[in-house]
C-alpha cells in the first residue's frame, strides 16, 4: 500500500514560512525574550557557580538558551523562568561536567547536588538585591580599581595580560583584583545590612 | 588593637584561585570541602561566585539591550551607549566603566536577539523548521555568522550524521555549519580543532580530531586529506574504507585508528579486530596491501615509496568515543499525565525486583527482565533500562499474552536512547510466541545490506497481518533518531490508520485494512524475539537505553502525545 497523505501533514510541515507562521516565530520571539533577557544573568551567575570556568560557562549558557528556546511555549510559558532556565541548566553542567573529566576545575557530584540544591531555595541569599547593590559598591571603587577590574574581565584577557597590560606584576595584580573583590563583597554585605534586609 | 581574624581567609584566597582560573585540583577538593562543611562557608562561596558573574557581565560583554518595559538598565550602564575602546583607560569624566566590544564570543542573549531582529526569519526559523521537517539542531547549534543555519540533508543523500561536536572550529567561519543531529552528504568536513563524532548510516562510528580534512564518498568510503580520527565498524559494515592519496584501510571488522598526512603517508593501530593496508596503484585499485591485526605494531603505509610495515611505536591516536547518555529527566508530573491517559499498562523502571519490573496499573503484568539488563543509577529520581552491547540475549516481556482490540486501536509508547545507527528493536509482538512471526514492530533502521529499501536512521513501524515473516505496512518516521539523544515514541492503530509519533511530531498515516484482526501476541522489549540466534533475523539487539514504556487499549490523541513529549523534555532539554 502506498503511503497515505493524509490531511497533507508533510506537505504543511516542509512548507516555507509565510504569514501566519512568520507571526507565530515571532510572537514566540518576543515574548521568550522578554523573559530570557531579564533573566540571562541569573541563569550565567547559577552555571558560573556550579562551573566556575569562564569559557564553559559560556559555552554551557549558549547550550541552554538554544534547549530553552526550542522549548518554550508562548502558550504555556514556564511559571518560573530563571528557574526553569536553571533546572536545564543542572542537567547541561552534568553532562559537561562528565565529557570535561580532564578540567581542573569540576567539582564532585556532592558538591553539585549541595549547591544546586541551596540556589533552588535561593531567596534568603538576596542574590537579585545583592546584585542591585553592586552596581552601587562599583560606583565606590577607586578610578585604579575599576580600571584594573575593567582590563582584567574584558573578554580574552588573564592575570599575565592584564599585569603586562598594566606594567606591574603577576602577584600585585593577583593581591589588588582579590582586595577588590573582597571590598565589593564587603560593600554589598553593608548595603544590604543598612536597608534591614539581612 | 587587634583586629579579629578572618574566619574565612583560606576560603577567600580559594575562591579568588577559582576565579582567576588558577586553582590547582587540590585547591578545589580543598575548597569543596570548606562549602560542603559549613553552611556560611557554602553561602560566602555563593554570593561571591555570583558577584563575580555580574562582574563579568558588566566589563567582560556588551549587555544586551533591554526591552521596552521600562525597567532601569544597572547602575552605571548606559543602554545606549556604544561599546567602548577596549583596553584603555576610562576617562572618569564619562561613565565610570566602559563597556568593551565583545568580539568573538556571543552571548546567548545577543544570538537570540540577533536571531529574532534579523530581516529574514530563516535564523529564527531554521530550528523550528528543522525541528518538524527533520533532525534537531540540538543543543550547541551555532548559527553562522550570516544568520543560516545548516541545510537539511535528505536521507536519501545524506552519507552520515554528526552526533557530537566537542570544541569544533570550523575552518570556513562564515559558512553554515552542521550540529549535532545533522545529515552530512557527499563531499567535504573540514574543521581547524576540536573533535567530531560522527556515525555513516551503516552504524560505522568515527571520531575525528581537528585538523581534520574528510570527503565522504559512499556509505562504505571515506576520503581523509588530512587528520586523525578514529573508526568502530560493527557487524554487517565490513568492508569500510578510510583511503589517502595513494593509500587505504579496509575494514575487515574492527577497531582501528588513522594518522593521515597530506601525501597520503598513513599510520595506524587495529584495536580490534583486523584490517587490510594497502597502497593503491593510480587507478585506484591496490598494488599491494598487509593484513594488520589488533595488539599488534604501529603500521605505516608510505605511497610514495610503495612500503607498508608494522613497527613499533608511540603514536598517539585518537581515543575512543567519550559520549556519555544524558539522563531522562521527567517532570514531576510525567507520570500522572500518563496515568490519567488511561494505559492498560506502564512500567517505569525505577527497580528491578526478582528479575521483574512492576507494572504502574493495580492488577496488571510487570515486565520480566531476561540476560543481563540493569538499570542506571537514579538522576533527579528517575532510573532508566541499559541494554548493554555484545552477543548476549537480553530482553524484557510480560508472561502473558496482550491482547488490543483492533478497534478501536491501540497505542505503544516509549522513550528511547540508542548508542549508535543501527538496525535494532524497540518493540515486536510475535504470533506465536518465541517465533519471528511478527505483528507489530518498532524498531531503529540503518543503511545495511539486508534492509536496502528502508529508510534508514529513522524509525520503523511495521504492521502485518497475519503475524509472519514478511510483508505489512510500513511506516518510517520524518524525523531522523540521533544517537545519545532520548526520543519519544508512540506507534498506534488508529481505526484505520497506522499513526507514528516521534518527539511529539506526527508522521503522514498510513491506512490499513479494517478488517484485519490483531491476535493475542506475545511482547518484547529491545530484542526482535526470544530466540537465542545473534543474527539479523532473530536478535537486532538494542544497544542504549529504554524508559517509560505504556500500553494502551485506545489510541492517544495527539494533545495526549504532545504533552507526554513536553513533561518527558522540559526539566533536562532531553529530546
Amino acid at each position: 500500500m502506498g503511503a497515505d497523505r493524509g490531511n497533507g501533514v508533510s506537505d504543511h510541515l516542509i512548507a516555507p514560512l509565510a504569514g501566519e507562521d512568520e507571526d507565530r516565530v515571532f510572537s514566540k520571539g518576543r515574548a521568550f525574550l522578554s523573559r530570557f533577557l531579564k533573566a540571562e544573568r541569573r541563569i550565567f551567575a547559577y552555571i558560573l557557580t556550579l562551573l566556575p570556568h569562564r569559557a564553559d560557562a559560556e559555552d554551557v549558557l549558549q547550550e541552554v538558551s538554544v534547549i530553552m528556546w526550542e522549548k518554550f511555549d508562548e502558550h504555556d510559558p514556564p511559571g518560573d523562568f530563571v528557574a526553569w532556565g536553571c533546572r536545564i541548566a543542572y542537567f547541561r553542567i552534568c553532562d559537561h561536567r562528565r565529557r570535561r573529566r580532564r578540567q581542573r576545575v569540576v567539582f564532585s557530584e556532592s558538591m553539585l547536588e549541595r549547591v544546586a540544591g541551596t540556589l533552588a531555595g535561593s531567596g534568603p541569599l538576596q542574590l537579585d538585591e545583592r546584585r542591585e547593590a553592586l552596581g552601587l559598591c562599583l560606583q565606590k571603587l577607586g578610578r585604579h580599581d575599576r580600571e584594573l577590574l575593567a582590563e582584567r574581565l574584558k573578554e580574552g584577557a588573564s592575570t599575565r595580560s592584564t599585569a603586562e597590560s598594566v606594567g606591574r606584576s603577576v602577584d600585585v595584580v593577583y593581591k589588588a583584583l582579590a582586595r577588590i573583590r573582597k571590598a565589593l563583597h564587603d560593600c554589598i554585605s553593608r548595603a544590604l545590612a543598612a536597608e534591614g534586609r539581612t | 588593637m587587634t583586629l579579629r581574624p578572618d574566619p574565612f581567609a583560606e576560603l577567600r584566597a580559594l575562591i579568588d584561585a577559582i576565579c582567576e582560573g588558577s586553582a590547582s585540583p587540590e585547591q578545589v577538593a580543598r575548597l569543596e570541602e570548606l562549602v560542603l562543611a559549613d553552611p556560611r562557608a557554602e553561602e560566602l562561596y555563593i554570593t561571591y561566585m555570583h558577584m563575580h558573574a555580574d562582574l563579568l557581565r558588566e566589563f567582560g560583554v556588551a549587555a544586551p539591550r533591554f526591552g521596552d518595559d521600562g525597567r532601569e538598565p544597572p547602575v552605571g550602564v548606559d543602554p545606549d551607549r556604544r561599546a567602548a575602546d577596549v583596553g584603555g583607560p576610562v576617562s572618569s569624566g564619562g561613565h565610570p566603566f566602559g563597556r568593551p566590544a565583545s568580539r568573538g564570543r556571543w552571548t546567548a542573549a545577543r544570538l537570540v536577539a540577533a536571531a529574532l531582529l534579523m530581516a529574514a526569519t530563516v535564523a529564527l526559523a531554521g530550528p523550528w523548521i528543522a525541528r518538524l521537517a527533520g533532525p534537531r539542531a540540538g543543543a550547541g547549534a551555532r548559527l553562522a555568522a550570516s544568520g543560516r543555519s545548516y541545510p537539511k540533508v535528505d536521507f536519501a543523500k545524506g552519507l552520515a550524521m554528526v552526533v557530537g561536536l566537542d570544541r569544533v572550529e570550523w575552518e570556513a567561519d562564515d559558512a553554515p555549519q552542521p550540529s549535532a543531529g545533522d545529515l552530512l552528504p557527499a563531499g567535504r568536513f573540514r574543521f581547524r580543532s576540536g573533535r567530531a563524532t560522527l556515525s555513516m548510516l551503516t552504524g560505522v562510528s568515527l571520531v575525528v580530531e581537528g585538523p581534520a580534512d574528510l570527503e565522504f564518498l559512499s556509505h562504505e568510503r571515506v576520503f581523509c586529506h588530512r587528520g586523525k580520527l578514529r573508526a568502530r565498524v560493527p557487524e554487517g559494515a565490513e568492508g569500510f574504507i578510510v583511503s589517502g592519496t595513494g593509500s587505504a584501510v579496509v575494514d575487515l571488522g574492527t577497531e582501528f585508528g588513522m594518522n593521515v598526512e597530506p601525501d597520503g603517508t598513513m599510520r595506524g593501530k587495529v584495536f580490534e579486530g583486523r584490517v587490510e593496508a594497502a597502497v593503491l596503484n593510480e587507478s585506484g585499485t591496490i598494488q599491494r596491501s598487509r593484513m594488520m591485526k589488533a595488539k599488534g605494531n604501529i603500521f605505516a603505509i608510505d605511497p610514495k615509496n610503495s612500503q607498508i610495515e608494522a613497527r613499533p611505536g608511540a603514536d598517539e591516536f585518537v581515543s575512543a568515543s567519550d559520549l556519555v547518555a544524558p539522563p531522562l529527566v521527567l517532570d514531576p508530573g510525567y507520570r500522572s499525565a500518563v496515568l490519567e491517559a488511561r494505559p492498560w499498562a506502564y512500567w517505569r523502571f525505577d527497580e528491578i525486583t526478582d528479575g521483574s519490573v512492576a507494572n504502574e496499573v493495580p492488577g496488571h503484568p510487570p515486565l520480566r527482565a531476561v540476560g543481563p539488563l540493569r538499570l542506571t543509577e537514579p538522576m533527579a529520581g528517575n532510573r532508566t533500562v541499559v541494554f548493554g552491547p555484545g552477543k548476549v540475549v537480553q530482553y524484557l516481556t510480560m508472561d502473558r499474552l496482550w491482547h488490543a482490540a483492533r478497534h478501536p486501536g491501540y497505542a505503544v509508547e516509549l522513550w528511547f536512547l540508542s548508542e549508535a545507527i543501527g538496525h535494532s528493536a524497540l518493540v515486536s509482538t510475535t504470533v506465536p510466541a518465541d517465533t519471528n512471526f511478527h505483528q507489530f514492530l518498532l524498531e531503529l533502521t540503518s543503511k545495511d545490506r539486508g534492509s536496502l529499501l528502508h529508510q534508514p536512521a529513522s524509525i520503523r513501524f511495521l504492521h502485518r497481518c497475519p503475524p509472519g515473516t514478511g510483508g505489512g505496512d510500513n511506516l518510517y518516521s520524518h524525523n531522523l533518531y540521533v544517537p545519545y539523544r532520548w526520543h519519544h515514541v508512540v506507534g498506534q492503530i488508529n481505526g484505520d490508520r497506522m499513526e507514528l509519533f516521534i518527539d511529539g511530531e506526527p508522521t503522514p498515516p498510513l491506512s490499513v485494512d479494517p478488517d484485519d484482526a490483531d491476535a493475542p501476541c506475545q511482547f518484547l522489549l529491545g530484542r526482535l524475539s526470544t530466540v537465542p540466534r545473534h543474527d539479523q533475523t532473530w536478535a537486532r539487539p538494542l544497544v542504549g537505553q529504554m524508559d517509560e514504556v505504556a500500553l494502551y487499549e485506545h489510541p492517544l490523541s495527539i494533545e495526549e502525545i504532545r504533552r507526554h513529549h513536553r513533561l518527558g523534555s522540559r526539566a533536562a532539554g532531553s529530546e
